[in-house]
């Protein structure tokens, strides 16, 4: 299962380069207060992962 | 942004909302805490066999359409709150330090256990509320796992066949959530009392609008121990059968003449420790051993159809109550034995 779950996480940073409108700056934060305060400041939209 | 999270530490769990019991969720949301769409289900027969790339991709691409057009909200709607502010929670870490131990990682499926057990201390617990986030397939409806807005086949007598729906048909929305996904439904059935509901649907038929209504009867909610079986949150479950152990592999079936398809689970541990050692003292005591191998269970003479050790645990837990005796088959050696258990109340 964890090899598994291992390939979706590969798949999600690959699947937000696709659907990305623009040339995407991929960060995986780890801290997600701050994430989603970024996300607010730069009006973006935020993806968060519980693995 | 993206965020992973692996540690459930200070998380508002009132707006990071998803099946806590999964191993995997992803939100797509807005940092004012709209969920746009959730991505992420499972059922008993693996943990990841519901996933599929495309309907990650759709989840995804319905999000940043979503985005586009979302008007942000003042403020959270509702307060955080975390794990820490629940005083069983509290109570649990006490004890662990008293025990020269550590919790260093908070774990996603702590949560339905600390809400049942905070519930139980207030006097609000019932038992119908263990059905959580219930999947699509409670209201009848199976949807493609790789595109799940499309409606794969519709229960004869299901709400959703009384509602209408046909196969075929995409759903679209249900109640105000836009459905991307199987968690998206379970996430609008989640909210939907156990004593019943009304939830309007918006499909697509041959290229036509349709909306119809979803009338969920009170106990709609309850599922099967074969359901719930996967859910880490049955171990607090009372009562407990106090042993388990994992099934034996076709090899080891064949080693003692089993048949291949056969249940047969071999017993590795008894609950005779710990904070309820009742449990396994008990069926200790009415004769059941270590290394004893289970091939079914009887109640009042009816052989009772188990898939799995999960399933064991999750139908004793759901489906038992105390004073009844459960008849254990095992094999021992080359012996075939009976032990007859009393189940127990809980503590």
């Amino acid at each position: 299962m964890r090899r598994e779950l291992g390939w979706l996480g590969v798949g999600i940073l690959a699947a937000t380069a696709a659907v990305a409108q623009e040339p995407p700056a991929l960060q995986w934060a780890t801290d997600l207060e701050r994430a989603r305060a970024q996300a607010r400041e730069q009006g973006r939209p935020l993806l968060v992962v519980f693995r | 942004m993206c965020v992973r999270v692996t540690d459930l530490r200070g998380v508002d769990l009132n707006t990071y909302r998803f099946d806590f019991d999964l191993t995997f969720q992803a939100l797509a949301m807005n940092a004012d805490g709209t969920v746009y769409h959730r991505f992420g289900s499972r059922n008993s027969e693996s943990a990841d066999g519901l996933l599929r790339m495309s309907a990650l991709v759709g989840v995804l691409e319905a999000g940043l359409a979503a985005h586009a057009k979302h008007e942000p909200r003042p403020g959270d709607p509702k307060p955080p709150k975390t794990l820490d502010d629940y005083p069983v929670w509290q109570e649990k870490l006490a004890d662990v330090k008293r025990r020269k131990r550590s919790i260093d990682c908070y774990h996603c499926h702590f949560v339905f256990e600390t809400e049942r057990r905070q519930a139980v201390r207030d006097g609000t617990w019932e038992r119908a509320q263990i059905w959580r986030w219930p999947p699509p397939e409670q209201v009848g409806l199976d949807l493609d796992p790789e595109r799940p807005q499309q409606i794969v086949t519709v229960l004869a007598g299901s709400p959703a066949a009384e509602a209408g729906v046909q196969a075929g048909d995409r759903l679209l929305r249900a109640g105000t959530q836009p459905v991307a996904s199987r968690a998206d439904l379970s996430s609008v059935l989640e909210d939907a009392l156990p004593s019943g509901a009304r939830i309007p649907l918006q499909l697509e038929r041959s290229g036509e609008a349709r909306e119809l209504t979803l009338e969920l009867e009170p106990g709609w909610r309850v599922g099967t121990p074969e359901q719930f079986a996967w859910r880490p949150s049955k171990w607090g479950l009372e009562p407990k059968p106090g042993f388990g152990g994992p099934l034996l592999n076709a090899k080891q079936k064949a080693q003692l003449g089993l048949d291949p398809d056969a249940f047969a689970l071999r017993v590795n541990y008894l609950v005779t420790w710990g904070d309820d050692p009742r449990y396994g003292k008990a069926v200790v005591a009415a004769g059941l051993r270590k290394g004893d191998v289970l091939l079914g269970v009887e109640v009042d003479g009816e052989r009772v159809r188990l898939e799995s050790g999960p399933h064991l645990h999750s139908w004793w837990r759901l489906t038992r109550s105390p004073g009844e005796r459960v008849r254990l088959l095992v094999r021992r050696r080359e012996q075939e034995l009976g032990v007859e258990v009393e189940v127990l109340p809980p503590k």
